[in-house]
């Protein structure tokens, strides 16, 4: 499942790095998954991609909830892409809504 | 004037007897005989009276006009006429005199933009300038202009430069938004892509992040660029990529993941620039 949404917000490139720990970190306590695999998360549920464009004052966000255990998904020209992946296991958490996402931008 | 009555006082009683004798001197007064018909007297300090006759090669050769050349047959002095103008003396055996006058480069190349080649053995032959755009080509052996068929260059240049900054948590590739550019559509052309891309991620592994170059879809064949990006203190490692491909419509674009933690690319860091030449 693809959550997609923008956000009017200036982040100046530099600040990025930090930015971004902030979105994921509040995102993650939100569905109450990790979305980043690590040594002791090695199963995901989900995957944020984020765009940050700082000339626009703004933040696109495409938020992948996992529908199926083993598929992968993305999304690349209006389409969404499933791909066999080990690491993906379904997202069985509440959904939450574009607009909390969006709030944690 | 007054006389003195010696007549020998000077030629010391020399006699001239025969018809054609010259008086000279040795290391006394001589009488040197005439020479042969035609022959010439040439000086010659190993004779005697320092004098010789000797036969006169030119004998007979009158050059009787402008340009004439002093030559000789087998057996006799010639006068070879000057050719026409602008053809050049060439050594032929088969000739008279081994020479004679014939065509030249300069005299065949007439106009601006001619080329010189040759259209048989020892044949030189002019190729006019053919029209603006018009190639070099060999119709039935010998050169010759013609349309080009194909293989004109036309080149554009593309780039992606993003202003934009992309991070993904993504375990498998995703496409890095803005990270693309479209490569035109055109028939028998081709692209290259060179530059360098940098990328980091969160995680400290030492392959945790990757990128790939994308033309299409891979199933089309198109190598893909997939470097691993150790992190170092957060610092973008930044590594060249080339990229070769036909230019069919589709986008040549980067795709990001991460095997562990989150892959970053700061657009506007100037570390993810790629140029792309297309030649259709």
């Amino acid at each position: 499942m693809l959550i997609y949404c923008e956000k009017n917000k200036t982040v100046l490139s530099e600040n990025w790095e930090e930015h971004i720990k902030k979105i994921i970190t509040d995102i993650e306590n939100l569905l109450g998954v990790k979305m980043e695999r690590t040594e002791t998360n090695l199963l995901v549920k989900a995957h944020i991609s984020l765009t940050n464009i700082p000339d626009q004052n703004l933040i696109k966000c495409w938020l992948f909830l996992y529908d199926n255990t083993g598929i992968h998904e993305s999304y690349s020209k209006g389409e969404i892409i499933t791909q066999n992946n080990q690491f993906v296991i379904k997202y069985d958490k509440e959904i939450p809504s574009t607009d909390q996402i969006k709030e944690l931008l | 004037m007054s006389f003195n009555g010696d007549l020998n006082a000077t030629d010391d009683g020399l006699e001239l007897e025969t018809k054609g004798q010259i008086h000279t001197y040795s290391t006394e007064n001589t009488a040197l005989n005439v020479g042969t018909d035609s022959y010439i007297l040439s000086a010659a300090s190993g004779e005697t009276t320092g004098l010789e006759w000797v036969a006169n090669t030119d004998a007979g050769l009158t050059l009787g006009a402008k340009g004439d050349i002093h030559t000789r047959s087998a057996s006799d002095q010639a006068a070879l006429a000057v050719g026409t103008n602008l053809k050049s003396l060439y050594a032929n055996s088969a000739e008279t005199t081994g020479l004679e006058w014939n065509t030249n480069a300069r005299e065949t190349l007439t106009a601006a933009g001619d080329i010189l080649y040759a259209s048989g053995a020892n044949t030189l032959a002019r190729l006019a300038k053919g029209s603006d755009t018009e190639v070099l080509t060999l119709a039935s052996g010998v050169p010759s202009w013609a349309a080009a068929a194909g293989g004109g260059a036309t080149v554009t240049t593309n780039e992606i430069h993003p202003t934009a900054d992309f991070s993904t948590s993504s375990t498998s590739f995703v496409d890095a938004t803005n990270y693309d550019t479209t490569i035109a559509n055109e028939t028998g052309g081709g692209f290259i892509a060179s530059g360098i891309v940098g990328w980091y991620n969160t995680n400290n592994g030492s392959d945790n992040s990757s990128y790939k170059l994308v033309h299409g879809t891979t199933s089309q064949g198109i190598t893909n660029v997939n470097n691993n990006f150790p992190k170092q203190g957060g610092t973008p490692i930044s590594l060249p990529i080339e990229f070769m491909g036909s230019t069919d419509g589709n986008d040549l674009k980067i795709q990001a993941m991460v095997s562990m933690g989150t892959s970053t690319a700061r657009g506007s860091g100037d570390f993810v620039h790629v140029s792309i030449l297309e030649v259709a």
